[in-house]
């Protein structure tokens, strides 16, 4: 595996936005399939040892991919994620929500925008993750910090299972 | 720490700092201690750390998923050779 493919990981408390920039070894055609193809999201979303089905998923503005991570005991978590914006291998945009089985919504849920570009045959792709609720932010903000106690690490819960689609 | 004493770090009211530390006292971040008059702040390194490890958390699913698709890819471009 090669391992100086950069991989970044961090968080705006203030901004209460989670950035992420991952690079693959493969050029942008490839990678942008495997990110927006149902057939390929299921070989690696998992992540393991969940598995990932994708029930319903139609790639275009205002379409959705309604999946699932499968636990190795077979429990369902559901999820929806609503396409908002698509601009062919540089860029979309999502919305992402938790639902149940029957493709019912729990809202708010956090807006997800990915961004692709490949350099010598490297694709980097770079996520941004923000939640739309300020007031739920701000609950979870105090003095720079992110700080949680039961009910606020319940939401902070939230945005990391939305983030982790687990 | 008193929340004058914190105050005076911050380009804020002693207000919006005493506001700052209800939330985190009801999130057990920071630990209260009355002293006479004053109350002395302290904060609760171990809450704190609980945070970072439910970030690490978060990342580890992430690294694990993203290594997944380095395997996917690597599997399809030497099928397409």
């Amino acid at each position: 595996m090669n391992t100086d493919l950069l991989f970044d990981f961090s968080v705006d408390k203030e901004k209460q936005t989670v950035y992420m920039t991952r690079e693959f070894n493969a050029d942008l055609e490839l990678v942008w399939e495997a990110w927006t193809t149902a057939e390929l999201l299921d070989k690696w979303w998992g992540p393991k040892p969940f598995v990932t089905k994708t029930k319903v998923m139609n790639f275009e503005v205002g379409g959705r991919r309604f999946f699932a991570m499968v636990s190795p005991e077979g429990q369902e978590r559901w999820f929806v994620q609503k396409y908002t914006a698509i601009s062919p291998k540089t860029n979309f945009k999502t919305y992402n929500t938790f639902a149940d089985a029957d493709e019912n919504r729990e809202l708010p849920g956090s807006d997800w925008d990915y961004n692709f570009s490949e350099h010598n045959g490297i694709t980097k792709v770079s996520i941004t993750i923000f939640n739309e609720s300020r007031e739920r932010m701000e609950k979870m903000v105090g003095m720079g910090a992110i700080q949680g106690c039961a009910a606020q690490f319940n939401n902070l819960d939230e945005l990391l299972a939305t983030l982790s689609q687990k | 720490m008193t929340p004058n004493a914190l105050a005076e770090h911050f380009d804020t009211t002693r207000q919006g700092v005493s506001k700052h530390l209800r939330i985190l006292s009801e999130c057990e971040l920071i630990k209260q201690e009355h002293k006479g008059r004053e109350i002395y702040y302290h904060l609760e390194i171990d809450k704190m750390k609980e945070i970072d490890k439910w970030l690490e958390q978060f990342r580890k699913i992430w690294e694990t998923r993203f290594s997944q698709l380095d395997d996917l890819l690597a599997t399809i471009k030497k099928q397409k050779k």
